[in-house]
């Protein structure tokens, strides 16, 4: 979703995936309920959608890291994120996000459910979620730890 | 400290890029300068960073190649040279 505004950047497999996926939405009848709002600008406008989320889905079958996890964090948006990503190093399940199997789609859809209807669960979950970015993920400290860290590690 | 810093090559290294990597990279890249850091990014030549005190290295996906190579072969030669990186951040870890 983030990202700049440069249509060009959009490879030409992003594109027809696009064109497939607007065509499921249409299929199904869920127009009314989905809104494809493509890129918007990083630093003004993409923290308003996440901090005017009540969820945040990373349900990638592929995922190196997935920096998108700590900016719906940092905004206070609960992260559900497939296994296989990266980020969930920074989730432990059920505290500040959650973690659902990548092939198991109904388990997913089960913790979509769960999360949106505990509201208890879920004020508790988004505090933590933003309170982790805060306090172990900032760039201020990930600048000071990078050098530190890999200035420690062995090279051979 | 010198510090290089070879981003991913699949989208410009810069704030508005659409890649997780290129964006940590360049977010990495100026606050490591603004920390005194000498950095050098190793990105594409469509790359940019704010602060001037980055420098850009343009690479291609071949050339990549070779300069992994030279970097790990340097740092087995003889890490505390002065003319060699001090320090080597990786990112590409999609490819």
């Amino acid at each position: 979703m983030g990202g700049g505004e440069n249509e060009e950047a959009i490879s030409l497999e992003e594109k027809a995936a696009e064109i497939q996926i607007k065509k499921r939405i249409e299929e199904n009848k869920l127009s009314d309920h989905v809104t494809m709002i493509g890129q918007v600008p990083h630093d003004t406008i993409l923290p308003a959608y996440y901090r005017n989320s009540d969820l945040f889905i990373l349900a990638s079958r592929y995922e190196p890291f997935g920096l998108t996890t700590m900016e719906a964090m940092a905004c206070g948006t609960i992260p559900i994120v497939s296994s296989v990503a990266g980020s969930r190093e920074i989730i432990v399940d059920g505290l500040n996000g959650f973690i659902v199997d990548t092939h198991d789609r109904k388990a997913l859809a089960k913790t979509i459910a769960t999360v949106l209807t505990d509201t208890k669960l879920n004020k508790k979950v988004a505090d933590n979620a933003a309170f982790t970015i805060k306090e172990h993920y900032s760039w201020d400290k990930n600048c000071r730890e990078i050098p530190c860290s890999l200035q420690k590690t062995p090279l051979n | 400290m010198k510090v290089a810093i070879l981003s991913s090559l699949s989208q410009p290294t810069k704030l508005d890029t659409r890649g997780g990597t290129e964006l940590f990279c360049s977010l990495l890249a100026s606050t490591l300068a603004k920390k005194g850091h000498h950095v050098y990014l190793f990105a594409t030549a469509d790359s940019y960073i704010e602060n001037d005190l980055v420098k850009i290295i343009p690479v291609n996906q071949h050339s990549m190649i070779d300069v992994k190579k030279k970097f790990y072969q340097s740092f087995q030669r003889d890490m505390t040279a002065d003319e060699k990186y001090k320090l080597i951040a990786s990112l590409d870890a999609g490819h």
